[in-house]
C-alpha cells in the first residue's frame, strides 16, 4: 500500500472494508476497558460493599462503582457510533439506532431508583431486585457489543456476556439458601475472574494480518 | 456481504456522474494513496490515535508514516500534536482527523456507498 496513484473505487471499497477490520480489533481492545470495570464493579458490590443493615450505604456504594463502570462503556458508543457510519457504507448490515447518554443514564437511574425504593419498602425482595439489575445490565451489554461488533461477538464478549446472564438466574435460583451468602460468593466471584480474564484476552489481541478478510 | 442493485445511487447522481466525480476526488494528492485513505478511514472512526498505534496497525516505517502524516497535514485532513512520552525518552504523537478531513472521508464512504463490487 505504498504506491502513489489514485485508486479505483474498488479499491477505496477494498481499503474501507480492511479499515472495518482494523477497527474492529481495535474495538475489542478497548472493550478491555470496560470488562475490567465491570469486574471490579461487581466484585465490590458483592465482596466489598457494607453488608446489612446498611442498605443505604451499600446501595450508594453499588450505584458509585457501577456508575463508573457504565460510563466506561458509554465512552465506547461514540466510537461504536461513527465505526457504524463507515460500516453502513460498505456493508448492508441492518442499521440499528445507537442509544446516547440521554436514553441511557436516565435509564440507568431509573432502575437504581426502583431498586433503591423497592430496598427501603419491600426489604425481602431486596435480592430478588439486585438480580433484575445484572438481568437488565446483561442486556444492556449485549446491546452494547452487538453495536460495537455487529457481524460476530468476539468469544470474550461472548463469555462475559453469557456468564453474566447464567449468574442472574442462577441467583434467582439460589434464592430459597438466602441465609448462606457462600454459594452467591462462589458464583460472583467465578464471574468476577471471568470478567478479568475477558479483560486480559481482549487486551493482549495482536493486530489483523494483511491477508486476514473481514468476516460475514 | 450482499451488494445492492445497480451500480451507484447516492447523491442524486447518475452512475456515470458519480464515477467521474469519485476520480475527481481521487485526483486530490492527499488521496492518491491507499495507505492515506486507510489512515483516514481509520481517523474517522476514532477522531484521534497516537502515532505508534498507526504505524503498529498499519505496519509502517517511522519515515513513512511521517510521510503521509505531513501530505495529510498539508492538505488540512489531520493535525498532529506532539507531546512529552513518559514511557520512553523520546516524543509521542498524537494524529487528530480535523472537520475538513471528516468530510473528505464522508464525501469519499458517500460515493462508494452501494458499489457492486
Amino acid at each position: 500500500m505504498a504506491r502513489e496513484s489514485a485508486a479505483s473505487p474498488i479499491e477505496i471499497k477494498k481499503i474501507a472494508e480492511r479499515a472495518l477490520l482494523l477497527q474492529s480489533y481495535l474495538l475489542r481492545r478497548a472493550w478491555g476497558v470496560p470488562y475490567a470495570a465491570w469486574s471490579l464493579a461487581l466484585f465490590v458490590t458483592v465482596f466489598v460493599s457494607p453488608s446489612e443493615p446498611d442498605v443505604a450505604l451499600r446501595l450508594i456504594v453499588d450505584i458509585a462503582v457501577s456508575g463508573t463502570a457504565l460510563v466506561a462503556v458509554l465512552w465506547e458508543f461514540r466510537r461504536a457510533r461513527d465505526t457504524a457510519d463507515v460500516r453502513n457504507a460498505i456493508i448492508n448490515v441492518r442499521r440499528s439506532k445507537p442509544l446516547g447518554y440521554r436514553v441511557l443514564l436516565p435509564t440507568w437511574v431509573t432502575i437504581y431508583a426502583i431498586a433503591i425504593l423497592t430496598v427501603i419498602f419491600f426489604r425481602p425482595q431486596a435480592v430478588l431486585v439486585l438480580v433484575a439489575v445484572y438481568g437488565t445490565l446483561a442486556a444492556y451489554f449485549y446491546y452494547s457489543l452487538r453495536m460495537s461488533f455487529p457481524l460476530r461477538l468476539p468469544p470474550e464478549g461472548k463469555i462475559a456476556l453469557s456468564s453474566l446472564a447464567v449468574a442472574a438466574i442462577v441467583s434467582v435460583g439460589l434464592l430459597p439458601l438466602l441465609g448462606h451468602p457462600a454459594p452467591y460468593g462462589i458464583l460472583w466471584g467465578m464471574i468476577v475472574a471471568l470478567w478479568g480474564f475477558a479483560s486480559a484476552y481482549a487486551r493482549t489481541r495482536r493486530p489483523p494480518a494483511p491477508t486476514e478478510v473481514i468476516p460475514t | 456481504m450482499k451488494g445492492k442493485p445497480g451500480i451507484l445511487v447516492s447523491a442524486g447522481l447518475s452512475p456515470g456522474e458519480a464515477i467521474r466525480s469519485l476520480n475527481q476526488q481521487l485526483s486530490d494528492p492527499s488521496l492518491k494513496s491507499s495507505t492515506r485513505i486507510l489512515m483516514l478511514i481509520l481517523l474517522t472512526m476514532n477522531k484521534r490515535m497516537g502515532s505508534s498505534e498507526l504505524r503498529a496497525l498499519m505496519g509502517l516505517g517511522k519515515g513513512s508514516l511521517e510521510n503521509h502524516l505531513e501530505k495529510m497535514e498539508a492538505a488540512g485532513q489531520v493535525t498532529i500534536r506532539k507531546s512529552k512520552s513518559f514511557r520512553g525518552n523520546g516524543m509521542s504523537q498524537t494524529v487528530e482527523v480535523t472537520e475538513k478531513g471528516l468530510r473528505d472521508c464522508k464525501v469519499l464512504l458517500e460515493k462508494i456507498r452501494g458499489l457492486d463490487v
